[in-house]
């Protein structure tokens, strides 16, 4: 199982003076259970690529396959998908509209008709996901929250519907170091209990390089790469090119290299570089 | 500059008065660079707000004092005095061109039209945006909208700019190009700024980082002094550069090794030890 796009095009104003290109000829696979980026400058496609995931746009050209369903604008397909894929849009917190939190988030569960004791089950589960307190929290509204909190609670609203995809449109915009790392991390480890597949469109390099292992990079509505996300950013060159900047392991890297330091150390998640550069300064003490 | 005295607010909710800021003290000098930083929901925006004049303090004084002079104060005006530029710029822009957009402000002040004119000039030169006179808003890209916005403001003479969160939609491009901006504006014309961000890059241009948490001020510092502290970075709900955690690593081999905030910084004190 898995999501699969076969060279989709997607224009506005379509036969239109005005027609314009967002997709174009777009070819990706995401397996399941992958921590998947999707990257590039503003306007290269990125939210128009993942509104195509459940259905909230469809191709001009080219199909959209989720699970061996192609997408298609019919009740019964999008019924299917939309249960399959869940979507954190940007600012997701604008869309509130219940008394309390738990209304809120308990509001798309009720609309798959879950029953009573799984929607308690699913809302709970999903406070602490995003690392609210669902005692403290629940009972709340939703508009006296900071901005912050306010985020978590969306993308808690999403994951408590338990769909095994799940994309989440610059979640982390906005929120502090603290809670950027700990939704990150909860999404990871959902990933690992309950194979959900996670896939994070992201300006944050940092946090790319931290969680996802492959990269998808649009520039001007084509994929310039598709891989693994360390041989992107190994590309310091076309790193620049598409827009992006490079994460602070690959500067880190690349600066020590240019000033001829005999630390040599591995670049990509936090720990990978911190456990090499432990290596080599344990090597240095023991000389 | 501007003094905050004691500054408290407080709101009132069904739950009762909730004080989201208590007896804040902070001196914010002319044409300084300052960062507020803190976990959400430890009252950054409020106290952008307090300090640009839009809202007014439960007790506790925002005043104005003119450069060397602590007998002349007075209270801070808003819009006037400090400008504000939101997160998402689309909040922010009004007009259907770019120029009307900028001269919204100006218009508010009744200014005569050839002032008003010359000023809205002036901004769109300053910020390079001059092709875009015409444009509506809503066509330019974000980190362009962000720069219509600080337009907007700047053309009232602000001797202090507030960015609250402004570059957290932006992507590293745009993100870079307005920061630059902001950096050239304290530079060329000595505008005090004060950024709200939760990114490193722009902790690391303040001289002095205020952190909040719970809405007390648990520091105000340089930010190589709040990076030193692990109490205040918890608190403050910041994360340690990767070069910051680098530099302790190094010095449980060589105990004087100096606390690095960038790859730079850490690439070259290593290479001093070699």
């Amino acid at each position: 199982m898995s999501i699969e796009l076969k060279n989709v095009d997607y224009i506005y104003d379509s036969g239109e003076p005005f027609e314009y290109f967002a997709l174009r000829g777009i070819s990706l696979h995401i397996d399941d259970g992958a921590f998947v980026g999707v990257v590039g400058r503003t306007g290269s496609g990125k939210s128009t690529l993942v509104e195509h995931l459940n259905g909230l746009l469809f191709s001009t050209r080219g199909d959209v396959i989720v699970d061996s369903d192609i997408v298609r604008n019919e009740r019964a397909v999008l019924a299917k998908t939309r249960r399959r894929v869940g979507i954190v849009f940007q600012y997701p917190e604008d869309q509130f509209f219940a008394e309390t939190i738990f209304e809120e988030v308990a509001f798309g569960c009720r609309n798959y008709g879950f029953s009573k004791e799984q929607v308690e089950e699913s809302v709970h589960k999903a406070m602490n996901t995003v690392g609210l307190d669902p005692e403290r929290f629940l009972p709340l509204s939703p508009f006296q929250l900071s901005g912050g909190e306010q985020r978590r609670v969306a993308i808690a609203s999403v994951i408590a519907m338990g769909q095994k995809y799940i994309v989440l449109d610059e979640p982390t915009a906005g929120l502090d170091s603290g809670s950027k790392l700990a939704v990150l991390t909860e999404l990871e480890s959902l990933r690992q209990t309950a194979n959900v597949t996670v896939i994070l469109v992201s300006h944050n390099m940092d946090e790319v390089a931290e969680f996802c292992k492959e990269v998808v990079v649009l520039d001007e509505g084509t994929v310039t790469f598709q891989g693994s996300t360390d041989a992107f950013f190994r590309d310091a060159e076309l790193v620049e090119r598409t827009g992006l900047e490079l994460p602070e392991s690959y500067r880190l890297a690349r600066a020590l290299k240019e000033c001829g330091s005999t630390l040599a150390v591995n670049e990509g998640s936090t720990d990978r570089m911190l456990d090499s550069l432990r290596l080599c300064v344990s090597d240095l003490g023991g000389a | 500059m501007i003094r905050l005295d004691k500054v408290s607010y407080q709101i009132e909710t069904s739950a009762g008065a909730v004080q989201v800021l208590r007896d804040i003290d902070l001196e914010l000098p002319d044409g300084s660079i300052s960062a507020i930083v803190g976990p959400n929901g430890s009252g950054k925006s409020t106290l952008a707000r307090l300090v640009s004049g839009l809202l007014r303090p439960t007790s506790g004084s925002v005043r104005l004092l003119p450069d060397g002079d602590n007998q002349t104060v007075a209270d801070v005006r808003p819009g006037l005095d400090v400008g504000l530029v939101f997160q998402n710029p689309d909040n922010q822009l009004v007009a259907t061109t770019v120029e009307d957009d900028i001269a919204f402000g100006l218009e508010n002040l009744e200014l005569p039209h050839a002032e008003m004119v010359r000023r809205v000039g002036d901004v769109l030169h300053l910020l390079g945006l001059e092709q875009f006179r015409d444009y509506p808003p809503h066509r330019l890209s974000g980190g362009q909208k962000q720069k219509v916005a600080i337009a907007g403001v700047l053309a009232m003479k602000p001797s202090f700019l507030i960015l609250d969160e402004a570059t957290s939609l932006l992507d590293p491009t745009n993100r870079r190009e307005v920061r630059q901006t902001v950096l050239r504006l304290n530079s060329e014309l000595g505008i005090g700024i004060v950024i709200v961000t939760h990114l490193l890059d722009e902790v690391l241009v303040a001289s002095r980082v205020g952190v909040l948490a719970h809405g007390a001020l648990a520091a105000w510092d340089s930010p190589r002094a709040v990076f030193s502290d692990p109490a205040v970075v918890e608190l403050g709900g910041l994360v340690l550069p990767l070069s910051a955690r680098a530099s302790f690593l190094m010095r449980e081999r060589w105990t004087d090794f100096p606390l690095c905030l960038t790859p730079e910084e850490f690439a070259r004190a290593t290479c001093q030890l070699n």
